[in-house]
């Protein structure tokens, strides 16, 4: 379990303390957090294939130093492998000026 | 028994307009009547919005629109508190296209709050409950969608499917459920919830009756940038194949079935041989599990969607905030609305979206399971250039009570463990219909096709359906009153 305590958690989703049972917050917060203690692999480039090196080309570029995250909608909507390996999905090109779209 | 309580879109076209609008009227009757035990309608529409005058290939017919489809002349609230009374000011492109082949609309079907559940006991309205045992779940999270059209309270429904929440009510409650590619259908007027996996989908009695709507609601979009279509094209029909190749997932499925459903799920593979198609075991070796692969993903997304339900432009006023000691007045009134108009299970995901795109956790969570994701859609695009579709169940038995889940939410996550890897891959899955397990509650099986091969994944669930014969319902109990 992070050293985030479930008051920060609620905090940030913007409700207030506690507003559910802690059991099954931790519950669920655990299982992701040992979900993802078990993906080290995934790091690995060739584990993907195509479609992620296809994520990784048409957003290289998106963040430059001091631009902060990228918008999130701008992630989910590149997140469609089949319309990307279709071509269907083109990233729009990042300005050559900044960088952002 | 009214002829319209187990009769098809298909079957009643074939007869006179009149008698279509007749059988309407007695089915929108039929709905004030029997909602209440039901639950399957948030609310129930009346005058002409059932029943309009308009020319189409629908007209004289109505379905049920589940509650996050946004139309004009009803309320959208998501079965959320904090939606209550929003009324959108204009029609999806779902909604507009059925506008236009004259159809008519029932009522707004009930629905796990902003779609988060599996049971649709997370409802604003109450649980929905299946119509062929009231003390079992109609499955969600369209599951007042599935149950409205079960119980011959709509012609057909639309519903949405996020990580498996059309094929999953349409398994519970006994009907065809179609979930499109990701990007066939426009998601235009969708209330998002993680709009990188929400799709809209067609509920319905039969096979033929979904092709008849997916061909009014395919096609490109340009309200929606991630709608690419491509419309229905006769060109892409295809015809029954006695040579289709089937793989069965063998990783996935191994293991997890009800013995009832395990046995009906090898008996439905035998009559797929006994057509002629050949079906092949494999494993497909996804990297991580799924199930929890969707947990973060879904989470995520949903925590940046929902921020938008802040009281100022949408959500309820606030009341008078009390928490947040220091915090500026303007932060303790947006949790006051949040905290007030979501329920426990919105409540939760929220939280979980918090944790995983908090700084930090970022690249630790969200990252990987993105990665994940993109290794499982690989495998299954990979997997499906050797065969013409995927065969799976849509869950591990017959709907489960009611309640089952009410003190261990974290244990119904499984049940979406057959329908979470076509959402996430964003292919097209079809749940069809097979029989009854040994307490008469409906079983089902699931065909996974490429992305934009809805032409033959229906084709393929149509020859099943009359290989297998079954049509849920013919004698369905609850009928037997009318």
């Amino acid at each position: 379990m992070s050293s985030m305590s479930l008051e920060d958690l609620a905090r940030l989703a913007g409700l207030a303390p506690l507003p559910a049972e802690r059991a099954v917050l931790e519950a669920r917060m655990q299982a992701v957090t040992e979900f993802c203690a078990h993906l080290p692999c995934l790091e690995d480039p060739d584990m993907a294939g195509a479609p992620e090196a296809a994520l990784e080309k048409t957003s290289a570029g998106d963040r430059g130093p001091g631009q902060g995250p990228r918008p999130l909608d701008r992630d989910l909507a590149l997140a469609n492998v089949p319309l990307l390996d279709a071509g269907l999905v083109v990233a729009p090109a990042p300005r050559p000026d900044t960088g952002t779209p | 028994m009214s002829w319209w309580r187990a009769a098809t879109v298909v079957e009643a076209l074939r007869r006179p307009l009149r008698e279509r609008r007749e059988a309407t009227a007695a089915m929108a009757r039929a709905c004030v009547r029997e909602n209440p035990a039901l639950g399957c309608y948030t609310h129930v529409l009346a005058g002409d919005a059932a029943a309009p005058l308009v020319a189409g290939p629908l007209a004289g017919l109505a379905a049920a629109i589940k509650a996050n489809i946004c139309g004009v002349g009803w309320p959208n609230d998501c079965a959320s508190r904090i939606l209550t009374d929003y009324h959108s000011p204009f029609d999806s492109t779902a909604v507009t296209a059925l506008r236009e082949a004259g159809c008519g609309f029932l009522g707004l079907a009930n629905m796990d709050e902003f779609g988060m559940g599996s049971s649709c006991e997370y409802s604003n309205y109450g649980p929905v409950r299946n119509p062929w045992n009231r003390e079992r779940t109609a499955g969600g999270s369209s599951g007042g969608s599935a149950a409205a059209v079960a119980a011959g309270l709509a012609w057909f429904a639309l519903g949405s499917d996020t990580g498996g929440s059309v094929r999953l009510p349409a398994h519970c409650c006994g009907i065809v459920g179609l979930k499109p590619t990701y990007g066939r259908v426009s998601r235009y007027g969708l209330v998002p919830f993680a709009s990188s996996l929400d799709v809209i989908g067609v509920l319905a009695r039969s096979v033929a009756d979904a092709r008849l709507v997916f061909r009014l609601l395919a096609g490109p979009d340009p309200r929606d940038a991630t709608c690419a279509g491509p419309a229905w094209s006769a060109d892409r029909e295809e015809a029954p194949g006695a040579g289709w190749r089937l793989a069965v997932p063998r990783d996935l499925v191994g293991g997890a079935l009800a013995p009832v459903a395990a046995k009906d799920f090898e008996h439905n593979l035998i009559r797929c041989r006994q057509l002629g198609w050949i079906v092949d075991d494999m494993d497909i070796g996804f990297a991580a599990d799924p199930v929890r692969t969707y947990l973060v993903i879904a989470a995520a997304e949903a925590s940046s969607n929902l921020a938008r339900y802040d009281g100022s432009l949408y959500g309820i006023a606030p009341g008078n905030p009390d928490t947040g000691g220091d915090d500026p007045p303007y932060l303790r009134a947006v949790r006051e609305v949040r905290s007030r108009g979501f329920g426990p299970e919105v409540q939760r995901r929220l939280m979980l979206g918090a944790y995983v795109l908090a700084a930090g956790h970022r690249d630790r969570f969200y990252h990987r399971a993105c990665a994940a994701r993109r290794d499982l859609a690989a495998r299954m695009t990979a997997a499906l250039r050797r065969y013409d579709a995927l065969v799976l169940p849509t869950a591990a038995g017959g709907a489960w009570p009611l309640g089952a889940y009410r003190h261990d939410p974290v244990a119904m996550y499984p049940a979406d463990r057959f329908t979470v890897p076509a959402s996430l891959a964003g292919l097209p899955a079809l749940t069809l219909p097979t029989g009854l397990d040994d307490e008469g509650l409906p079983l089902s099986i699931q065909l996974v096709g490429a992305a934009r091969s809805e032409e033959k994944l229906l084709a393929m669930a149509e020859a099943l359906e009359q290989e297998l014969a079954f049509r849920a319902g013919k004698e369905a109990p609850w009928w037997r009153t009318d």
